[in-house]
Parts: structure tokens; sequence; C-alpha cells
């Protein structure tokens, strides 16, 4: 804290040269006796009794004493002083301890309109040569801020009536500079005959104002990042009791801030494992909080976060349609009311693509591997040992059966992989008519192989943008579906639709064996099989790779099916403009 | 007398597989293509040992057999090897837990099918005797 000591007047108390620690007693000591003499009603701070040795607490005295000035005594003296004489002297101490920036003690007429008394700072406090400014308080109101003049005028003009007043506005000065004034005065009585002045004390509060706009603006941008942010936040003061939750911790834990405020870090903990699932890891705050505080600290050489944080925490799942994760930060802060801060972030879509990776992964796996143990394990056999011959030709039968089996999954696994991977990137659309990609897809079928038969359609010209080569893929999917789905036999029919403005559907309709409700919900998982008795060969691919090509060409793909009924898949692609 | 061995596996090729490789020893083995049935076969055969494949379509998979077959006290005593084609170390620990006493990754060689049942069944022996 700098507080200018230097005093312009010429009391003895001004002359005391104010460096010393000697002469700081001295001051206090005159300060009070001079406050003691006042005899106001406030108490006086008490001076120490060992103020006369070297080295005590004189300046804290000074400040208790400048404290004592500021509030409520100032404002008695104001209200006493009578005489000039009286507010000189008050001047005099002010300046010995406020220092001659802070303050301007005036003394005007009831009117406003006449000083009595002006602290001979108020030239150089104010940068004023205007001889009608430093003539009334009423003259000062050409300085006020036209915003905070109407406020001004109002309370100058109340004093006549003996209002005093406490206000805070800004002036212009002379030379473009915007100040906070704060202006207290009171209306004084004089003593017999009751003629009335005005004793009033000007601080200019500016630097408060800026620190207090700071602090407002700084609120204001942690209140809206705090709000905006996804992430849950909760502070927790050095006893473990709650200071703060942001909006996003009171939507996880539904309930509003006002009844979180002071809640336990016991209390937090069952608030939230209530929230979790059974399979959940705990929430074990208190512990966690506790391993926290017991962390060394010692930051080392390089400014470094890691032991004031916990962030190796268990993911929670949080009960819900679908469940969240919640990922946990706890930070030591290490503040009286922000001593730990507790963070959960919402990490659901992270973990659902980790889990999709990994369950498609192991899958991919498991359904690579299945052929490899017949391809390898037959193989083996064959070299340990002798067989008939018409069980070697069925051994190479199931190996070559099996590789088959292997390369049609792995085409289907790179090709689902590109599609996704290239985004698109590789498709070279060209105005097909979607008649005779389906006739070659038709012809390019084996239908022999099957007990169902493909129709013959007469179909009119669909003009559409595609790549021939994946349509094609598309195509046959669908139309070896329907007939490996169809082993009791039964026709396929092929339609198109052009009941949708400006688009054209293939309806490819079987009489197979048709899926369930919860099996149609699946068709278009990765490896997802309708069929799980064996007897229908099949990747599980197939359909998410008609999707994905479908999708490709700004197309959808609708299904719709009756379980041992049959089975409708609908491919709606944009027609070209005629 | 004869070793018999239960493969209970959803794969007919595999199962074929087991089958012959089995040929190499003094084994009898029985066959089931579902879960439900390799319990049931378990209850009827009461074989020395069992080979269960994990991922199994139907009722209950190859994990589920297990462990009932290991909840019941006539059988728990039998010694089963899973078969997975998973090989993930999650894969290993639910086999654990469901009571299985082996493991073998597919694919997996004759030799190795062999050697692990031959290690078993001899553990087993050595331990009753």
């Amino acid at each position: 804290m700098t507080r200018s000591m230097s005093v312009g007047g010429s009391t003895p108390l001004a002359h005391t040269a104010l460096a010393t620690p000697e002469a700081l007693t001295v001051l206090a000591r005159q300060m009070q006796a001079w406050l003691a003499a006042k005899n106001t009603e406030a108490p006086l701070p008490t001076l120490p009794s060992n103020l006369d040795e070297p080295g005590t607490l004189v300046a804290q005295t000074m400040l208790d004493l400048a404290q004592h000035l500021r509030s409520s005594e100032t404002d008695l003296l104001l209200q006493q002083a009578w005489c000039d004489e009286e507010m000189a002297d008050l001047d005099h101490v002010l300046s010995g301890v406020l220092g001659e920036k802070e303050y301007l003690l005036y003394s005007a007429n009831a009117a406003m309109d006449e000083f009595i008394f002006l602290s001979p700072l108020a030239r150089q406090w104010l940068g004023l040569d205007q001889p009608d400014m430093l003539h009334s308080p009423q003259g000062w109101l050409k300085l006020v801020h036209p915003e905070d003049y109407p406020a001004v005028k109002a309370a100058f003009d109340g004093a006549a009536s003996g209002q005093g007043a406490e206000l805070e506005y800004r002036v212009v000065l002379p030379d473009g500079q915007v100040r906070w004034h704060c202006n207290h005065f009171h209306p004084v009585r004089e003593p017999g005959d009751g003629g009335v002045r005005v004793n009033g004390i000007i601080s200019d509060v500016t630097e408060v104002k800026r620190r207090e706009k700071m602090m407002m603006d700084f609120a204001f941008r942690q209140e809206v990042i705090f709000t905006l942010t996804p992430d849950c936040f909760a502070t927790f003061d050095l006893s473990g009791n709650l200071t703060y939750a942001n909006p996003p911790f009171e939507k996880l834990v539904n309930i509003t801030i006002g009844d979180l405020t002071g809640v336990g870090l016991p209390e937090a903990e069952s608030m939230l494992n209530v929230l979790l699932t059974d399979k959940s890891p705990r929430f074990e705050l208190c512990r966690w909080v506790q391993k926290l505080q017991q962390k060394p600290d010692d930051f080392g050489f390089e400014f470094d976060f890691a032991p004031m944080l916990l962030n190796n925490l268990p993911v929670l799942e949080l009960q819900g349609k679908p469940n969240r994760y919640l990922e946990i930060t706890l930070f030591n802060a290490g503040s009286e009311t922000t001593a730990t801060v507790l963070q959960l972030r919402d990490i659901t879509q992270q973990h659902q693509v980790e889990m999709i990776k990994s369950e498609f992964l192991s899958t991919a796996a498991h359904e690579l591997r299945t052929p490899m143990a017949s391809i390898m394990g037959f193989a083996e056999l064959l070299r340990l040992r002798d067989f008939p011959p018409e069980t070697v030709r069925d051994i190479l039968d199931t190996i070559l059966r099996q590789s088959r089996r292997m390369t049609g999954l792995l085409n289907e696994l790179l090709d689902l992989a590109r599609i996704e991977a290239r985004g698109g990137k590789d498709i070279h659309l060209q105005p097909l008519d979607l008649a005779e990609v389906l006739q070659d897809s038709v012809k390019a079928i084996n239908q022999n192989d099957y007990s169902a038969k493909i129709l013959p359609a007469e179909l009119p010209k669909a003009m559409v943008n595609a790549d021939v080569a994946k349509l094609q893929q598309a195509l046959l999917n669908v139309l070896s579906n329907a007939l490996k789905y169809s082993p009791q036999g039964g026709e396929i029919t092929l339609s198109f639709d052009f009941s949708r403005a400006g688009w054209v559907a293939l309806h490819v309709a079987d009489q197979g064996i048709g899926m369930t409700e919860e099996q149609l919900a699946r068709v278009f998982e990765r490896f997802y099989r309708a069929d799980d008795s064996g007897s229908i060969p099949g990747t599980g691919l197939g359909m998410s790779l008609v999707k994905e090509i479908i999708e490709l060409h700004s197309g959808e793909i609708k299904l719709h099916s009756t379980w041992g009924q049959g089975t409708t898949v609908s491919l709606w692609l944009p027609l070209l403009p005629i | 007398m004869k070793t018999s061995i239960l493969v209970v596996e959803d794969q007919s090729d595999i199962r074929k597989l087991i089958n012959m490789t089995m040929q190499f020893g003094n084994y009898e083995v029985h066959e089931a293509d579902h879960g439900l049935l390799g319990v049931k076969m378990a209850q009827a055969v009461r074989p020395s040992l069992i080979l269960m494949d994990v991922m199994m379509p139907g009722e209950i998979d190859g994990l589920q057999a297990c462990a009932r077959i290991k909840s019941d006290p006539e059988l728990r005593h039998i010694p089963i090897i899973m078969l997975t084609a998973r090989g993930q170390q999650s894969d290993f620990e639910a086999g654990r837990q469901a009571g299985a006493d082996g493991y073998l990754t597919k694919p997996f060689s004759p030799l190795e099918l062999i050697d692990t049942i031959e290690k078993l069944l001899q553990e087993r022996a050595a331990a009753g005797a």
C-alpha cells in the first residue's frame, strides 16, 4: 500500500517529517489526541502501549486511525464542524493520514452556490483554473458527466432543504480525463441563530470503480464460460463444504445451486452415487479429496500442475437413456473458499466410439479366425496323417470353401473400410439407367443355386447419377439376400416406384423367411446375421455395405419385413433431371 | 476303454476337424451344436472332458453353458476347455469366471489341441489319485 504522507499545510502536525518511524509515532499520538479532543461518540482506536519502541506496528496504527477517519468518524466530524478553522484542522489531519490525492474537503452555503471553505488542494486536485468552479459546488456541476448530471443536480438542490447525500458520479476534467467521485455531504445547522451550511468530503474513487468494473467483467466472463461449458464444475472450501456449482452440474444432479451450497463432501458423494448404474465404479469423493490433499506440495523446479491434480480416476457410468460416461478430475486449488475443484466431463461419445471400435475389431477378428481355424487345422491334419482319398478330397473341399468365405469377408471388410475412410472420394458418378444396371445384376447371379426365382420384369428407364461398379455391388447384395433368405423357394418381384417427385425406388420383394422387429433393427450392424442357425451363408456385412453405397449416392434404404412372410428392400435414388 | 470328449460348437467344419483330430488317440467324440444341447449332453454322457465354443447362437452361449455345467454338483468336476476366436484378455477373464479350466484360441493346431486335452486329463488323474 503506498500512500503519500507529505503534508502541505502549516500545522505542527503537517510539518512533521513523516518518513521516520519516530515521526509516525508522533503523528499517531497527535491524531489520537486531536480525535479525543473532538469528543466524538464513536470509539477511538487504541494506540499500542509500546508505540515508542522501535519497530512497533506504527504503520498499522496509522492505518487504523485512517480507517476510523474515513468511516463513521469523518461523517460525525463533518456533521460537527462548524467554523472554517475546524474544517481546516480536519483537512490537515486527513491530508496527513490519507494522502492529498485521496480526498477534498469543502464547506458551502445551503444553496450550494458559494464555498465557505475549500481544501487548498482543490486547485491541483481538480486541475481547475476556472474561478467559477472554485467558487461554488454548483459551478462543479459543469464538470459532471451528462448522464450523471440530473441525479447530482437534484442532490445539490436538496441540500437547501436539509437533505444530506452520498453520491457517486463521473466528472470530466478540463483535460478530458474522466474520473469517478464520491461526494458525501451533510447540511449542518449553525449553533445559536440556526443558519445552515453544508460540509462535504469528496473522494476520488476512480481506481475503486475501475477495480469494481474489472471484477464485474471478470465475474461475468467466468459466469458465461462456466454456464456454457458442457463440463460440470463444483468447488469445495477447506472444510469440505460446497461453495459453487455451475449450471451443468446442477443439471447433472438435478438440484438447484441454492440447495447445493453448503453441502458437504459425503453428501455430495452420495448425491452422485445414486445417479450411477449398478456396474459403475463408485464415486469416492471423500477418499479422493483426502488423497489429493496428501500429495506433496512441491512443484519442483518448473511449475507443474501434476501434484495438484487427481485425474487417473475411474470413469463413472451414469444412469440414463442411453447411459452416460463421466470422466472425473479433482484439482487442489488451495484457497480457503475454493480448496478443491471437482470437474466432471461427459465422455459418452468418445466412450461409445471406443466401444464400437473395439467391438468391431474383436468381431472382425472372430469372423476371420473362424474360417482360418478350419483351413489351418485341416491342412495340418493332412500333413500329420494319411487319409483315404475320398476323405482327403472332402477335407480339401472344406479348406477351399472356408478360404472362399474368408476371401469374401476380407473383400467386404475392405470395401466397407474404403468407403468409410474415403468418404466417397473415389466414387465415379455417371448417368446410368437403373433398369439396365438391375438387369445386368440379375443376369450375374446364378439363380440355379437357389430355390427361389427372380421374376422377369419390364422396367421403364430410370436415369440416375451413379457409380456403375458400386451400384451393381449393392444390387447384387440385395438380390442375393432375397434369394438366400427364401430357402423354401418363392418369387422375388422387382418394381420401380416414382411416387416421390424426383426420386425412383427399386423395390425388391421376396417371400422368404422375413425378419422379426428386433432382427430388422439390427440389419445394418456390422457382422449381424439374421440367420443364426448357420444354414444360410453370409458375412453379416452385406447390408452394411448396401447402406453405405446407397447413402454415397445421396439415396435412402428402407426395409419392410414380416417374420415368416418375406422382406421388401426399397432403394431410393434421386432421378437425374430430364 | 475310450475317453469320451464332448464338443459343443456351432460350426460343423470345426466339429469335423476336432472329431478327426481325436482319432489320433483313444477318444470317443460326442457333438452338440448349441449351448443348451451341450448342457443336456453333458448330463447324459458324463464325458471326461468338454470342448466348448464361446460364441454360439441360440438361447445360451458357451460361457453360460460352461457356468451351468460348473454349477451342477454332478458335473462340475468335468474339465472344460473354452474355444474362442476372439482371444482378448477380457474373454479369458470371462472364461475363468464362468469356471473354465483351459483356453484354446482359434485357429489352433490339432497337435496343440491333443496336447492341451491330455495335459488337463493327466492333471485330473494325478489330483484324483
